[in-house]
């Protein structure tokens, strides 16, 4: 569960990115962040990834709050998270089935059970039979299932999706958010920050809408 | 169960730093031969020191010191004050010359067969005849001793010779010093290049580095293979510098062999066995770990992962 108790997010220079945001996830729960650019959606999940720290509030994670988490704790913290951005920041020297493989290293999971987690993790996606190319020789879409296979074969609560669809087609656009959906379906709670609009219509899911840094 | 995912993940780290080390060999063999020429020197001065220290041993021999006793002396005293000598902390042992055996060795002399004649009795005292024990290293501690023994009743004089073994070791301490600061200098040196080269290293792979952070990896995890790598370098650094060493010492043995046989010199025997391989090894692999831990933790805590 993920609970934002009035946390507020202040950048250094005054800008106000968030603002008193008040929210509850239930485990397994997928939801739609949606708002025009500069609406604090990235800057939300950050906070819940850790990769900023909240001006004022607290967020929960399974009751724990995220301000009492030392140094190793949020390298804990994100493991038990899957993370994908817009720019899916694959590594260009190393192989698709590499790149996919990394959060089970930092598992210490190696050998077979490693290749067997990553296969299924790319067939997921689709992209089993490009296992051994080097990221850079994929199409955009294709990098950017690569990143959600990586976010998703360490086998996470939560899976974080900013912008997962920016660079995409539409057709592609519907492909990507019907894994995020699959995935939901196999018990991982989803959280997708988009702008658009027409990805959420006609979803049956929760959609939370950021505006000046406030739910409304 | 934690114990075996230990092995695994040190396992995984250096099959990736062994990796990083094969797919770059030139500049891996560089730095290796630039760390073994780098270590060769500081180790040729300690093997030698080494090689000088039985020295200290020879002057020991060379400072013995000569009680001459009162005269005449009765023969109870003379032997109740040997006792008292052999007794003494510091003595490692002690030979008494009578007056007359004293005499008898003059007249063995060239020259002095009929000294007798000249004589109207011996003028010589009866000598105990002082060898320092091996504890006794030091000039200083010679000195307190001779100190000591000259005091003793019916010692009338007592000599030592100290002069040219208080300058040998003196010069002894001098280049143990100078080796310490040698070895301490290259030994920096050695941790300087591999502090240099991680450091540039890790700024290579900063990108790697915030994505592994983003995915959760802990700095624990990301400067392992770092560290795995400057140790393999130290570690083959200091071997090939104990190579180096064994090709200088066989080239120098054989060109003093020369000398030697022409009456010059010493022999040098100086060798190298397996535990002192295993020691330099061992040196490599601290001064590499050191070159890769100090500079990396304080790098990794700065990198933050960012998107």
């Amino acid at each position: 569960m993920i609970q934002f108790r009035q946390v507020s997010k202040r950048y250094p220079g005054g800008y106000q990115a968030l603002e008193y945001v008040n929210f509850t996830l239930a485990k397994g729960e997928m939801a739609f962040l949606t708002g025009c650019s500069g609406a604090g959606k990235s800057t939300l999940l950050k906070l819940i990834a850790l990769l900023e720290r909240p001006s004022g509030g607290d967020i929960l994670i399974n009751g724990a709050s995220l301000s009492k988490f030392k140094k190793n704790d949020v390298a804990a913290h994100r493991s038990r998270i899957g993370v994908t951005f817009q720019s899916p920041h694959l590594l260009q020297n190393r192989t698709v089935f590499e790149n996919v493989a990394l959060p089970l290293h930092i598992q210490g999971i190696a050998g077979a059970q490693l290749a067997k987690r990553v296969h299924a993790a790319l067939d997921r996606v689709g992209l089993l039979a490009k296992e051994g190319m080097i990221p850079l020789h994929l199409s955009g879409g294709e990098q950017q299932r690569v990143g959600i296979a990586r976010a998703i074969v360490h086998k996470p609560d939560w899976l974080l999706a900013d912008e997962p669809t920016g660079n995409l087609d539409p057709g592609l656009s519907g492909d990507i958010i019907e894994l995020f959906e699959q995935f939901n379906q196999a018990g991982v709670g989803v959280l997708i920050a988009t702008h658009e609009l027409s990805l959420i219509a006609g979803m049956q899911h929760r959609v939370l809408w950021l505006k000046g840094g406030r739910l409304c | 169960m934690r114990g075996r995912q230990c092995v695994k993940r040190h396992l995984q780290a250096m099959k990736h730093s062994a990796k990083t080390l094969r797919s770059t060999p030139w500049a891996t063999a560089i730095t290796v031969i630039v760390l073994a020429v780098t270590l060769i020197l500081p180790v040729l001065f300690w093997l030698l020191m080494g090689h000088l220290k039985p020295l200290t041993n020879e002057w020991r021999e060379g400072n013995e010191i000569a009680l001459y006793l009162d005269s005449p002396l009765s023969s109870a005293n003379e032997t109740a004050l040997l006792v008292r000598v052999r007794e003494t902390e510091g003595v490692g042992h002690a030979t008494f010359v009578s007056a007359e055996a004293s005499l008898k060795e003059l007249e063995q002399q060239e020259g002095m067969q009929d000294i007798r004649r000249y004589l109207p009795n011996n003028p010589l005292p009866s000598v105990i005849n002082v060898m320092p024990a091996s504890t006794l290293d030091t000039p200083e501690k010679l000195e307190h001793l001779f100190e000591k023994l000259k005091h003793y009743p019916h010692v009338e004089q007592a000599k030592l010779n100290r002069d040219w073994s208080t300058r040998l070791y003196a010069l002894l301490e001098l280049m143990t010093y100078l080796t310490w600061i040698l070895g301490g200098l290259f030994g920096l040196m050695v941790v300087f290049i591999i502090r240099n080269l991680l450091r540039l290293a890790a700024q290579e792979h900063h990108e790697e580095i915030e994505v592994l952070k983003l995915i959760g990896a802990t700095d624990g995890f990301i400067i392992r293979p770092f560290l795995y790598t400057g140790m393999c370098l130290g570690a083959a650094g200091a071997l090939l510098a104990f190579l180096g060493v064994h090709a200088v010492l066989y080239g120098l043995s054989y060109a003093l062999h020369g000398l030697i046989s022409a009456g010059f010199g010493v022999p040098l025997e100086v060798k190298l066995s397996l535990l002192d391989a295993l020691r330099f090894i061992g040196f490599g692999l601290i001064l590499g770990w050191l070159g890769a831990y100090l500079p990396l933790k304080r790098q990794l805590a700065r990198i933050e992962p960012c998107h």
